[in-house]
């Protein structure tokens, strides 16, 4: 019961955390953006926070570069469970434009699990936004999955 | 006083790019700062000598999500250069006006993460709702609110229609009057201008030895702008002014980009008015002959500088990107000496950084003290706020 | 070559029309003996000369005289296989001069230039990152670009390195 009602609640304000991993910048305008008046993000009780320690969402940008690569890890590390994951942008998905270059992994699922994928290059707020509504679907069914399997032991 | 290590992740809700500075520290003044780049760092230039001549405009258009015009046109123009290829004049004052938009967005921009940096949070949401205005814009003449694809080697891709620059115009007349408001709040505002009076001041003479560029350097009173040194595209044919300022601090800075907004719609408005008649691109070679070129662009932030040299074959033999922001670094270094850490944030903003043009954590070391931290861009400002609160 | 054999005028330029750019390579040729300058292009404020590594600090020093607004636009390097090109891409009186001198692509040694010319700085770090030139009489050359756990002595831009090698 508990579990449901933390898991609704916490799905009604999800604290975002935002991460880019050596993008060039546009996806990270576009999700900055959705803050901003006309796209209004925080009426759906989505608010950016500046620590991982307190947030339900990693927002997360760019195709990982070998410098952004470790960071990431410890952002994702520090975020405590449950915990869910946006990459957004076709670089965050599969390293975009920039596959194959020296420096870049390619994409954010290469370092760590991805729930929502939002292509684009870069999406628009609308999309971003889109996506960030899949993940709270995701966390509001996942609440009476988790409790069956604590049930069960 | 200072704690020890907090590794966190660069992130910060306002300044998006990763990037690494590392400060020493005398107790809250700053002694000097180590610029150490390369969370961006995405290997572009190789990459380029992998791809043909088209692929390299789609790549190179993504070196930076705000000045991407600024990259592709540099490029082109570089790559027509050395095939001798003679542009359209229609598509060189369509090139231009793109380009005025871009500065425009990105001049708004800053606005908007310059009011965040000193607290004034409304300022961020006013000037963001505005640029919606010229995205919105970009969008109907290019097809993409951001990284515009407007740019091909030969010319540009897209026409405008009559009713697109009837648009237009009536979208400038209303940015007008919006941008003429943020000159008089942010330029009287108090608590905006005590943030930025004196801060960040460089001089002249340390302008010109560090290759500072772009508005920053236009902030010492350098008449400093690539349009009216070394024209491109339709500028050697529009009339504008360039603007300076006095004083070498982010209040100059801050009336240098407000007053080029300006100037950007007399550009854009007067090149709807002259639009030549004609095609709007040529065809390119699928190989660009043996030659090389060095090309210059004004970009938001200051010279955009491409070298390109071509062995004579579809992928070019070298590109060497040279982004404004890291000609300003060293200028920012220099700024931050004696200054107090809660200054920190505003100054770094205060050149308009674009790290992925150039490529966050930051790093506080009182090595007298014995003290080293590694907080987080986002610590730092909230530091910087928590100072500003108790004066 | 003389100079005179190295103007391309553009074609609405007629060879009048580049007599700044002359005269001003004239000058930088004449003024930097050590350089050993040879022009290679003029054109429309654009400079082309190939010069001595050996007389770059000598070009400097001297040029800041000249032009105490000396602007420095950038470093470029390349490696072209047989040796390694580095351009210094510099603005006088609006016109840019790209200064080319070459030196051994193994061991790749030019003189620093950052105690003249502070800018410089940033771009002898970035070539030496990425092709590895030494710039000598620096105190140290930090990394600029490339990671803290990239591969010591590995260059990206070199030409034997392929694409698709990472250390990430």
């Amino acid at each position: 019961m508990l579990d449901r009602i933390v898991a609704l609640s916490r799905a009604s304000s999800p604290w975002l955390v935002h991460f880019n991993s050596g993008g060039c910048n546009a996806c990270d305008i576009e999700v900055m953006a959705t803050l901003t008046p006309r796209f209004d993000v925080e009426r759906l009780g989505i608010q950016l926070k500046g620590s991982p320690r307190h947030a339900d969402i990693l927002v997360c940008t760019g195709p990982v570069t070998a410098q952004t690569k470790e960071r990431l890890l410890r952002v994702y590390h520090q975020m405590p469970n449950p915990k869910y994951v946006v990459a957004v942008g076709s670089c965050a998905a599969s390293g975009g434009i920039f596959q194959g270059c020296y420096n870049v992994a390619g994409g954010v699922d290469h370092v760590i699990p991805v729930d929502v994928f939002v292509p684009g290059c870069p999406p628009r707020p609308e999309a971003i936004i889109a996506g960030i509504a899949k993940v709270l679907d995701k966390m509001k069914s996942d609440a009476p999955k988790r409790r069956m399997k604590e049930a069960r032991g | 006083m200072s704690e020890l290590e907090i590794p966190i992740g660069p992130q910060h809700p306002a300044l998006k790019e990763p990037e690494s500075f590392r400060f020493e520290l005398d107790g809250e003044i700053v002694r000097s700062v180590d610029i150490r780049l390369g969370y961006v760092h995405r290997g572009i230039e190789k990459a380029c000598q992998d791809r043909t001549w088209i692929q390299c405009v789609y790549l190179i258009e993504r070196i930076c999500g705000i000045c991407s015009h600024s990259h592709t046109t540099a490029f082109c123009q570089a790559a027509e250069q050395i095939a001798g290829i003679e542009v359209p004049r229609r598509a060189l004052y369509l090139r231009s006006m793109i380009g005025e938009m871009e500065r425009m967005h990105s001049h708004l921009l800053w606005l908007g993460l310059a009011g965040h940096e000193v607290g004034f949070d409304t300022l961020f949401m006013y000037a963001w709702r505005d640029r919606e205005i010229i995205l919105d814009a970009l969008e109907r003449l290019t097809g993409n609110r951001v990284n515009y694809g407007m740019n091909m080697i030969g010319g540009v891709r897209r026409d405008i229609s009559s009713n697109d620059a009837e648009e237009l115009s009536r979208a400038l007349d209303v940015l007008e009057e919006r941008i003429k408001y943020y000159a008089d709040l942010a330029l009287n505002e108090t608590t905006f201008t005590a943030r930025l009076n004196g801060v960040g001041k460089i001089t002249r003479q340390q302008a010109i030895d560090l290759g500072t560029v772009g508005p920053t350097a236009r902030s010492v009173g350098l008449k400093v702008d690539i349009r009216k040194d070394d024209p491109y595209a339709a500028y050697a044919e529009i009339p504008f002014e360039v603007v300076t300022a006095e004083g070498g601090d982010l209040m100059a800075a801050a009336q240098v980009r407000i007053g080029e907004m300006i100037q950007s719609i007399g550009i854009i408005r007067y090149i709807l008015k002259n639009l030549p008649d004609g095609p709007v691109s040529v065809k390119a070679p699928r190989r660009i002959p043996e030659g090389e070129a060095a090309s210059r662009y004004e970009a938001p932030r200051g010279e955009d500088f491409h070298y390109v040299r071509s062995s004579g074959g579809e992928k070019p033999e070298r590109v060497k990107v040279r982004a404004p922001t890291l000609a300003n670094i060293n200028a920012v270094a220099v700024s931050m000496r004696g200054v107090r850490v809660a200054d920190i944030p505003i100054i770094i903003a205060g050149i308009d950084p674009c790290f992925s043009c150039t490529d966050r954590m930051v790093r506080l070391e009182d090595s007298r003290a014995g003290r080293i931290e590694t907080i987080t861009w986002q610590e730092l400002e909230r530091r910087s706020r928590a100072q500003r609160d108790k004066e | 070559m003389s100079l005179d054999d190295a103007v391309r005028p553009e074609k609405e330029a007629g060879p009048d029309d580049l007599v700044k750019e002359r005269e001003l390579a004239a000058k930088l040729a004449s003024g930097c003996p050590d350089a050993k300058m040879s022009v290679s292009n003029i054109s429309r404020r654009r400079i082309w000369l190939v010069a001595d590594p050996a007389g770059i600090r000598h070009v400097f020093g001297w040029a800041k005289e000249e032009w105490p607004d000396i602007h420095l636009s950038t470093i470029s390097g390349l490696d072209d296989g047989d040796a390694m090109e580095v351009i210094y891409h510099f603005v006088l009186d609006q016109v840019l001069v790209n200064m080319k001198v070459r030196v051994d692509r193994e061991h790749p040694e030019v003189h620093s230039i950052s105690d003249m010319i502070p800018a410089a700085d940033s771009y002898e770090r970035e070539l030496h990152d990425l092709l590895g030139v030494e710039f000598t009489g620096r105190t140290s050359t930090p990394r600029l670009v490339l990671p803290d756990e990239w591969e010591d002595g590995v260059y990206p831009l070199r030409k034997e390195r392929k694409e698709d090698e990472k250390s990430v």
